[in-house]
């Protein structure tokens, strides 16, 4: 199968481990959770689909580049494009945020050693890609204790 | 002849309205807090209504202005006509694109305004035109407070 329609695939699979597929039929709106002024808000399940729709436009430039090469160009791409930003919606629905997640749960380990070197807000997308939260309720919005939490939880499932 | 800072370089290529003469770089870059903490004196906390980050639990999870109000009257805020420097005061000015909040300024007790920009720097201002444009709008609100002592 193909890299791409397995990347596709997985993220499907994650999307629809809660729901049957038809319940996203049924109640579209229900999946794609809105800001009750109507701009779009992110949760996890928003960013699997917001990521699934960034496949589309992923071009044929990852040719010949490693999963590593990928992950830093997007990284280093992505920082650069939010650097002036503050709305944490605006950072993770960022056209190239959205790249990096729909790379799949492999990009996982690369995130942990980015913020272990270099902490930056990639909470939202090690949620989705790995279904897990470690971040304790006070230390939310606090960059270094989420990060530690985040690494903490690297280590004890294998990712150290 | 003095080196320039790569850091005011860069923030005078991402703010053309921003005199070289009337601003300062304050820090080094930090993702540690953004433009609405800074604006209350919080350098450690990033407050935004997305689901993960710092957020009161009674305010809608929004970036209208209006929510942004809200936050800031519950930080003891209250709406002011101006920006002009009000001894015992300290000032907020909130920046609007789009009906949507994208940035604050908190004044300082000389008068001077202080930024944090995205996941860059602070800054020192003199004037708060100088960040109006297509990153973060106009200003459409200003806040006051008394001043801690």
């Amino acid at each position: 199968m193909p890299k791409r329609e397995y990347i596709a695939s997985d993220l499907a699979d994650k999307m629809f481990v809660s729901e049957p597929e038809s319940a996203y039929i049924e109640q579209p709106n229900r999946r794609l959770s809105r800001f009750d002024d109507g701009h779009l808000n992110v949760q996890t399940r928003d960013l699997a689909v917001l990521a699934m729709l960034s496949l589309t436009a992923i071009s044929g430039r990852d040719e010949g580049e490693s999963m590593e090469e990928k992950f830093i160009r997007l990284a280093d791409t992505w920082e650069d494009e939010t650097k002036l930003m503050s709305s944490m919606n605006d950072i993770v629905t960022n056209q190239t945020h959205l790249q990096i997640v729909a790379m799949g749960p492999d990009v996982v380990p690369l995130i942990l050693q980015r913020i272990c070197h270099h902490p930056g807000w990639w909470f939202e997308a090690l949620r989705f890609l790995t279904g897990q939260d470690p971040v304790p309720e006070n230390a939310r919005g606090k960059l270094l204790e989420m990060t530690a939490a985040w690494l903490k939880w690297g280590e004890e499932n294998g990712y150290s | 002849m003095d080196t320039p800072d790569p850091r005011k370089r860069e923030v005078a290529l991402l703010f053309p309205r921003l005199n070289d003469s009337e601003f300062d770089v304050r820090s080094d870059a930090t993702d540690e807090y953004n433009c609405i903490a800074w604006a209350a004196g919080v350098n450690n906390d990033w407050l935004d209504p997305t689901l993960g980050c710092s957020w009161p639990d009674s305010l809608p999870r929004n970036y209208v202005t209006k929510t942004f109000l809200m936050l800031y009257q519950k930080l003891g805020y209250v709406l002011c006509e101006d920006g002009r420097l009000e001894k015992g005061y300290e000032k907020v000015a909130l920046y609007e694109r789009n009906g949507l909040c994208k940035h604050a300024a908190r004044q300082l007790p000389n008068g001077l305004w202080t930024s944090k920009l995205g996941k860059l720097f602070d800054i020192e201002h003199q004037r708060l035109d100088g960040l109006i444009g297509k990153d973060y709008g106009v200003i459409v609100h200003f806040l006051k407070r008394p001043r801690a002592k």
